[in-house]
């Protein structure tokens, strides 16, 4: 019994160095799917799957991305499970949650090529990387050489980045694979007139037209020739053609801020100012952050000498740009913050990382990861209450991590609501079996709580991992079930593992003689 | 995986629906976006003989100079952003030297390779008076410009390096002091450590030249040194950064100055200034700011008369170019190239993204005219830094110069079409049919590609045509003669303040010429971290005389001074009626005398 009380002692601190190894685990690449997938039988997992779908189809992307997840956690290894959830958090706004997904599934299939598809879009969109776009299209049309969609869009990509050359080898490539492709077609003549080949520009636009004409051709394909090459127009003198084909792609569609601005410019060199103002208000009402239509109104309204009209558009164009500073100031703020966090909680400084994670879940309040290594710098500043608020903030983006709840059953159990932590360390087992430090945590719950034979139940599932402290729990709580002969061999085997450990040795004197003691009774 | 997290924290937004199959079409506008390319065609014609209008002459003008970028195969932004250089007769005999800044080893034998400031011996060489001058510089040199800011009639030197800033007063017997710290210069107040471009200009007219001073990216030993792009591990991309606090020091009149970034409306906290150039653009007699940007809109502080500045670069139209996207703007550069009485902008730009021109429109806001006047497609191809407006020609209509070379080593590597080290570009002003690209035409040297950064333009051998000097990052810089021969006359004047400082650092010159006005205004700063001489050149043409020539000081007073033959070198100060001729230390004057050797008197400020 003294020995057990010091054990426990001992074990409290036992806590706190669980808490960072689980922070350890989460840091450093822990997947959270491999050990959890063991625990879902495949039929869950096509369960999940199904309402995922049906969810999604609901437009409940929230509850969907529940599934899918779940999905995900019980296929580690398959690609749609990744993409499926990718494209749910991408529906939520969770994009970077979703790209480190895709970023880890991929450090272990580099040859998935939806995965790299979906990267390459994220990559796009939402983290406004172009090289790492370009890097990903690049590894798509590498090993799916006749993506049409991949050529295309790395076309797209090398144009945004002005890489004009690629742009075009990128566009032939994909108009190999369908050369009656009216947009892609247009898309190389657009990528010809960047490059300065007018000649060519001018031929491939006549061929994109002609196959936009063609009847099978849908509609679209026609918008994007006109579009395309109205801005063309635009730029080479012939304003009033570019009226023409422009005014398709708005009948097209009408809410094609470009096509509205572009429309504007053509108006401006013909010298119809009222027309170009329009255009331009248009733009700005179907996107009120299109900063070139802001950009155009101010020359507008300066060269007419409304100096007014001018400043209320240069002072919304600031706004946009301010708003585009922000963003970035922003993004570079928290990275530095997080490159600061992070080592600060590898050195085990807590309080000093626990400004640096409050900012970060402060303006990323969906970067759950934050959240656990939030709740661990609380836990080991004393702070059990703030820790347990953000483990289970971490836990309700990722509602299927054992190591969530296990960290949140320790700090619970620290907080002495034992029967809570007995809950969330229950779960934690369930969700992943081989959580041994887990497991020890619930044992010792069980001890607290004076159910030994649920003590001794928990840990013999822990067996296959040699651990002497397990062990040594173990016997501890078999011989509070009187059960001193598996008491015996259970600290043994502790033995066995930790030979030197003075205190298994005087526990199995302790058993011995009590062993010996109830033989006479 | 967490190399990945800091990709994506650039941008945390709210995820945009990129998964439909529109997506070629949203791409499409995407792509529209934010572009300023238009094809031209490429007008490019034979001129003349054929001979190349400059030669370079570095080796045998005895420049020994090598630029220390950093340490080989460590690819960072600092070791890609300079050198710059500086012009100015710093001893008053009446030639041209300069000064370029040196960078150093970053770090790794903890040394700083000394800076040098050369000697313009008059005869076409140079002599390293570094040392004997003391001006070696202290650390990683950017750039540098020369101002007297004390009026005692020596340019002193101004030094922006990674770290504190130097100013070094010229004592006037071939040395420099370090007087940073008096002065209170050293533009790290506010913890700006990576400088930028600087210019002296006296923007409250009293006479005295104050200073404004450029801060870049906020880079240290704790940012990314290094960055894979486009799958090469090279320098970074300044939106890796965060920015930096920009200064502007008034002159107090005593050798020390008074930082008021803040009262004056300019502070930024979060700048990435690389270029600036002072000029009164809107004719109202007060001197602008320009200041270029990396990747951020470029400014337009509007002198308010009152001590303070108000920004209205997108007011004006020179913020950003064609449809919204910010510029990589790395040269300044204001002069009059249709002659219609108003400075015109000139910045440049990133490779693929093309140099921008900008028309001054007399209203006060500019227009881009970069696609009209050839110079888009002439500069399409290259990452253009220093150089601007100058006439080589001496045909009275201004010329760009554009000293060209990429930022990250290894570019090749991932595309075989882009390098890393490239030519310099030359466009010769053909009036209404815009500029066109001589840059094939200048011979062999020419087509030699180089790490170009900072560009000055002065007329070295005082023989009447501008010659350029480059700074070229990791090796010796590029000093090209020109060799005239196109049988046009030009005009060279001096103008020394009084009155106003005495650098005449914002006068005005306008010059009547067959119906035509052509106006230079004496300005630091701009090009690329560089400053050329501030003697103000001006192309003639097939005219033996200039009718009219008006000074407009920027102490408020105007001058004229009628039929002034060509082909000669004037000095003009302020409040004296005569013009006389600029005298050159070796060299005989009309009258047949040698021209003494020594310095123009120190001239006392005159009080207001």
């Amino acid at each position: 019994m003294r020995l057990f009380l010091a054990f426990d002692q001992l074990w409290n601190d036992a806590v706190r160095f669980l808490l960072l190894f689980l922070a350890a685990e989460l840091m450093g690449f822990a997947q959270h799917s491999a050990p959890a997938s063991a625990a879902m039988s495949r039929g869950a997992g096509k369960a999940h799957l199904a309402m995922g779908r049906q969810l999604g189809a609901e437009g409940k992307w929230k509850e969907a991305e529940s599934e899918l997840r779940a999905y995900e956690l019980a296929n580690p290894d398959s690609t749609e499970a990744v993409v499926l959830h990718g494209e749910a958090l991408m529906k939520i706004s969770q994009p970077f949650d979703a790209a480190i997904d895709l970023r880890r599934f991929l450090e272990a299939h580099p040859d998935a090529v939806r995965v790299h598809e979906l990267y390459a879009v994220i990559a796009a969109g939402p983290l406004h990387d172009p090289n790492l776009t370009i890097d990903e299209l690049n590894t798509v049309v590498r090993l799916a050489p006749r993506d049409f969609q991949a050529w295309e869009s790395l076309g797209e990509a090398y144009l945004d980045e002005v890489k004009t050359d690629e742009a075009i080898r990128a566009y032939q490539h994909a108009n190999a694979l369908r050369p009656k492709d009216a947009a892609v077609a247009a898309s190389l003549a657009n990528a010809y007139a960047r490059g300065g080949d007018e000649e060519k520009a001018v031929a491939e636009f006549k061929r994109a037209r002609a196959l936009a004409a063609n009847p099978n051709e849908p509609v679209a394909a026609m918008a994007t020739v006109d579009f395309l090459q109205g801005q063309f127009l635009v730029e080479h003198g012939s304003s009033a053609e570019a009226v023409t084909v422009l005014t398709k792609a708005i009948a097209f569609n009408p809410r094609s801020t470009d096509a509205y601005y572009w429309r504007a410019r053509a108006y401006e060199k013909l010298n119809d100012h009222g027309r170009a103002v329009a255009d331009a208000l248009k733009a700005l009402e179907v996107s009120p952050g299109s900063k070139e239509a802001a950009l155009f109104l101010i020359a507008q309204y300066r060269k007419a000498g409304d100096m007014e009209k001018a400043q209320k558009y240069a002072d919304l164009a600031q706004k946009i740009t301010d708003a585009e500073q922000a963003q970035q100031t922003l993004g570079h703020q928290l990275r530095d913050t997080l490159d600061k966090a992070e080592p600060l909680l590898r050195q085990g400084k807590y309080a000093e990382a626990i400004p640096l994670y409050e900012s970060i879940v402060q303006h990323l309040p969906t970067f759950y990861e934050a959240y656990f290594d939030l709740g661990t710098c609380y836990a080991q500043t004393g702070r059990e209450g703030d820790a347990e608020a953000a483990l289970r903030k971490y836990l309700s983006f990722q509602p299927v991590s054992a190591d969530g709840y296990a960290a949140l059953g320790l700090v619970l159990a620290e907080q002495k609501k034992n029967e809570e932590a007995i809950t969330e360390l229950s779960q934690a087992i369930q969700i992943d079996p081989t959580l041994v430090e887990a497991r020890k945590a619930l044992a010792n719950e069980y001890l607290q709580r004076g159910d030994p034979k649920a003590a001794v139940g928990v840990l013999l599932s822990a067996r296959n991992v040699p651990d002497a402290e397990a062990e040594t729990m173990l016997a501890i709580a078999l011989e509070k079930t009187g059960d001193f002969p598996s008491a015996l061999v259970a600290v043994n085997r502790a033995l066995a593992i930790d030979p030197a450990s003075a205190q298994v040795q005087q526990l199995k004197q302790e058993l011995l003689s009590e062993s010996a003691g109830a033989r006479q009774h | 995986m967490r190399s990945f997290k800091r990709i994506y924290l650039n941008e945390p937004g709210i995820a945009r629906n990129w998964l439909a199959s529109g997506f070629p079409l949203l791409r499409a506008a995407v792509v529209a976006v934010g572009l300023l390319l238009a094809a031209v065609t490429t007008r490019c014609q034979e001129k003349g003989t054929g001979r190349p209008q400059f030669l370079n002459v570095t080796r045998s003008a005895g420049i020994t100079f090598v630029h220390t970028k950093g340490k080989p195969g460590a690819p960072m932004i600092l070791a890609e952003m300079a050198p710059g250089v500086c012009v100015a007769d710093f001893d008053g005999d009446g030639w041209p030297d300069f000064y370029i800044v040196n960078g150093g080893d970053l770090g790794v034998r903890g040394s700083h390779d000394r800076n040098a400031l050369y000697h313009n011996n008059g005869d076409g060489t140079f002599t390293d008076v570094t040392t004997k001058a003391g001006v070696p510089g202290k650390s990683y040199g950017l750039g540098c410009v020369w101002g007297d800011y004390d009026n005692d009639g020596h340019p002193d030197l101004y030094v922006s390096q990674y770290g504190e800033d130097i100013l070094y007063h010229n004592n006037g017997d071939g040395t420099f002091s370090d007087v940073t710290v008096k002065a209170g210069v050293g533009a790290t107040e506010l913890g700006t450590l990576f400088h930028s471009g600087a210019t002296f200009f006296d923007y409250d007219r009293d006479g005295l030249l104050d200073l404004y001073v450029g801060g870049y990216v906020a880079f240290g030993p704790d940012s990314p040194q290094s960055c894979v792009i486009y799958g090469i591990t090279t320098s970074c991309a300044p939106s890796a950064y965060n920015g930096s606090a920009n200064a502007l020091y008034h002159n107090n009149g005593n050798g020390t100055f008074t930082n008021v970034t803040k009262e004056s409306g300019l502070f930024t906290s979060n700048g990435k200034n690389l270029s600036v150039g002072a000029a009164d653009y809107d004719n109202d007699g007060w001197p602008d700011l320009f200041v270029a940007n990396d990747g951020q809109s470029a400014n337009l502080y509007h002198n308010e008369h009152n001590g303070s500045f108000k920004d209205i670069g997108l007011l004006a139209g020179m913020a950003v170019g064609g449809q919204g996207a910010t510029m990589a703007g790395m040269c300044i550069s204001l002069g009059d190239y249709d002659n219609d009485g108003s400075l015109d902008l000139y910045i440049s730009d990133w490779q693929g993204s093309s140099d921008h021109l900008w028309k001054n429109d007399g209203k006060g806001g500019f227009d881009e005219v970069s696609r009209e006047t050839g110079i888009t497609r002439a500069t399409l191809d290259h990452l253009s830094f220093g150089g601007g407006f100058f006439d080589y020609d001496n045909d009275g209509l201004l010329d760009l110069f554009i000293a060209n070379g990429h930022v990250f080593p290894g570019i090749e590597r991932s595309f075989p079409k882009i390098h890393y080290k490239q030519t310099n570009t030359l466009l010769h002003n053909e009036g209404k049919a815009g500029f066109i690209d001589m840059s094939s035409l200048q011979g062999k040297d020419w087509q030699v590609p180089n790490s170009g950064r900072g560009a000055a333009f002065a007329d070295f051998g005082n023989g009447g045509n501008l010659d350029i000097l480059v700074g070229n990052g990791g090796a010796a810089p590029s000093l090209w003669r020109n060799q005239g021969g196109s049988g046009n006359h030009f005009i060279n004047i001096k103008l020394v303040g009084t009155r106003s400082n005495r650098d005449a650092i914002g006068a005005r010159v306008r010059i009547e010429l067959g119906g035509v006005s052509l106006i230079q205004e004496v300005e630091g700063g701009g090009s690329y971290l560089s400053q050329s001489d501030l003697r103000v050149h001006f192309g003639l043409g097939a005219e033996r005389e200039v009718p009219a020539v008006q000074v407009s000081w920027p102490s408020g007073a105007h001058q004229e001074f009628h039929n002034l033959a060509a082909d000669e070198f004037y000095l003009i100060e302020e409040g004296r009626y005569e013009v006389t001729l600029q005298s050159f230390a070796g060299r005989a004057n009309k009258n047949g005398a040698e021209s003494p050797l020594g310095r123009v008197p120190a001239l006392k400020k005159v009080p207001r």
